[in-house]
């Protein structure tokens, strides 16, 4: 059976609202992770540049979270997606 | 008549406006708060550019059509192919075409040049700069390795400058298509490229309105002026302290201003006192002002872009620091008046008869 098409919230920090309407959430539709983080590229073009690089690699401070873990570490490197999941580009943070 | 300064900080960007007297200044800010302002640039329109960057968020070009009330991130931005292997890393300077309202030309890090004909919405490399046999040799400066000055001849649009750290000068007469290194007199630098050919540290160049194929270089180490659009360059440091600096203007009548800072190592005012120095003469002989300035001891520097003059008949200087203050004169130099604000590190200022 094909996955189903979910409507994920998108937490962006502040520093990224201008890319996305002024907002710090914003909603995508997608069936996968892959496929989240493809519609979240292609609806938001502005958002893309500051988030991901000239080779679409994410950026060295960018961090990605799909709920509480980070993608980056996730077993199922494309899990499909639930109802309540969302996504959160979050700067890293380190010293200060 | 009145003027606007922009001031692009490490932090935003801030705006000054006044009137013909230029003594009573307000100001808005931060625009653009907690970004990068390298660059800014208003052209014939009306349309203020800005090039900001941000350390987790690289580079992008913003834009205000209506005065800073509101800016949108332009979607295009200058991009090298990806097989070369080059990333842009900031926007350092962005100019209008001097006969082509809509055209744009940015020099970036890293080091290239582009040029929009849509005021910003697309963006071509002007690849004949870069795709020379040296460009392997090309070594950063401390700031990086920038294309951070882009003159266009306003007379011959087909001429055209650029300066890049830490690299050299080079010339274009074809309208950017292709490039010559104009390096043989200027001091060779020991930057680390094995090419003594482009081992060079151009800080800022500007070029005579009135006349020019007169243009003037603050070098790393040196203060140079050149009669043959930029092919031979000769010091011209009569009566300053310090050969060292990063800005230097010109008027539209012609005066010089630059602020010579201590040698590399230390890189703030080299009287230790914030001190401009003027020349009237093409840089024969130069004058401090001191005028307005704080009389106390100064340990801030002046970055390459923190210095502009304005278009007035009679010409208003802004000078920008290391440690936030802007200050204005309005009578070319003779007396300085401090901008309201302590702002942050500021990179970058700009003036526009408005």
């Amino acid at each position: 059976m094909a996955p189903y098409i979910m409507r994920i919230q998108i937490n962006v920090p502040s520093m990224l609202a201008h890319a996305v309407g002024d907002t710090r959430h914003v909603y995508v539709e997608a069936s996968t992770l892959t496929e989240l983080i493809r519609n979240l590229q292609n609806q938001f073009p502005l958002l893309r540049p500051l988030v991901w690089d000239d080779q679409l690699q994410l950026r060295r401070h960018i961090m990605i979270f799909l709920n509480d873990q980070s993608v980056a570490w996730l077993d199922d490197t494309n899990p499909t997606l639930k109802e309540s999941d969302s996504l959160s580009i979050v700067q890293a943070v380190s010293g200060g | 008549m009145g003027v606007l300064v922009a001031v692009g900080t490490n932090k935003g960007l801030f705006l000054f406006q006044s009137d013909e007297a230029r003594k009573d200044w307000e100001m808005t800010g931060p625009h653009l708060a907690g970004w990068d302002v390298y660059s800014i640039h208003r052209d014939r329109r009306g349309r203020i550019y800005a090039g900001t960057s941000h350390f987790v968020y690289g580079p992008t070009f913003r834009v205000t059509d209506d005065g800073g009330k509101n800016w949108q991130q332009l979607e295009a931005r200058p991009a090298y192919p990806k097989d070369s292997g080059w990333e842009l890393k900031r926007i350092w300077q962005i100019i209008s075409h001097p006969t082509e309202p809509d055209t744009i030309l940015a020099g970036v890090e890293e080091a290239g040049l582009f040029v929009s004909r849509d005021r910003g919405g697309s963006w071509t490399e002007l690849d004949g700069l870069t795709r020379g046999r040296t460009r392997q040799t090309w070594h950063p400066g401390a700031g990086g390795m920038c294309c951070h000055t882009v003159l266009v001849n306003p007379n011959n649009p087909s001429e055209m400058w650029v300066g890049i750290s830490a690299v050299g000068f080079f010339r274009s007469t074809d309208g950017g298509k292709s490039w010559t290194n104009h390096n043989k007199t200027l001091p060779v630098l020991d930057t680390g490229s094995p090419d003594e050919g482009t081992a060079r540290c151009v800080h800022k160049v500007a070029v005579d309105p009135k006349n020019p194929a007169k243009l003037y270089m603050q070098y790393h180490g040196g203060v140079l002026r050149s009669v043959d659009s930029g092919q031979t360059w000769k010091a011209i440091e009569n009566g300053l302290p310090s050969n060292f600096g990063f800005p230097m203007v010109v008027t539209h009548r012609g005066e010089l201003f630059i602020a010579p800072l201590k040698a590399d190592t230390t890189r703030y005012f080299a009287d230790e006192t914030m001190t401009v120095y003027r020349s009237k003469d093409q840089g024969d002989t130069w004058q401090p002002l001191r005028n307005g300035f704080p009389k106390e001891p100064s340990y801030a520097g002046v970055l390459r872009d923190s210095m502009a003059v304005d278009s007035l008949p009679t010409p208003g200087v802004y000078l920008g620091t290391t440690s936030g203050e802007v200050f204005a004169s309005p009578d070319a130099g003779e007396s300085w008046n401090r901008l309201p604000g302590t702002l942050p590190r500021i990179h970058c200022v700009r003036a526009y008869a408005v």
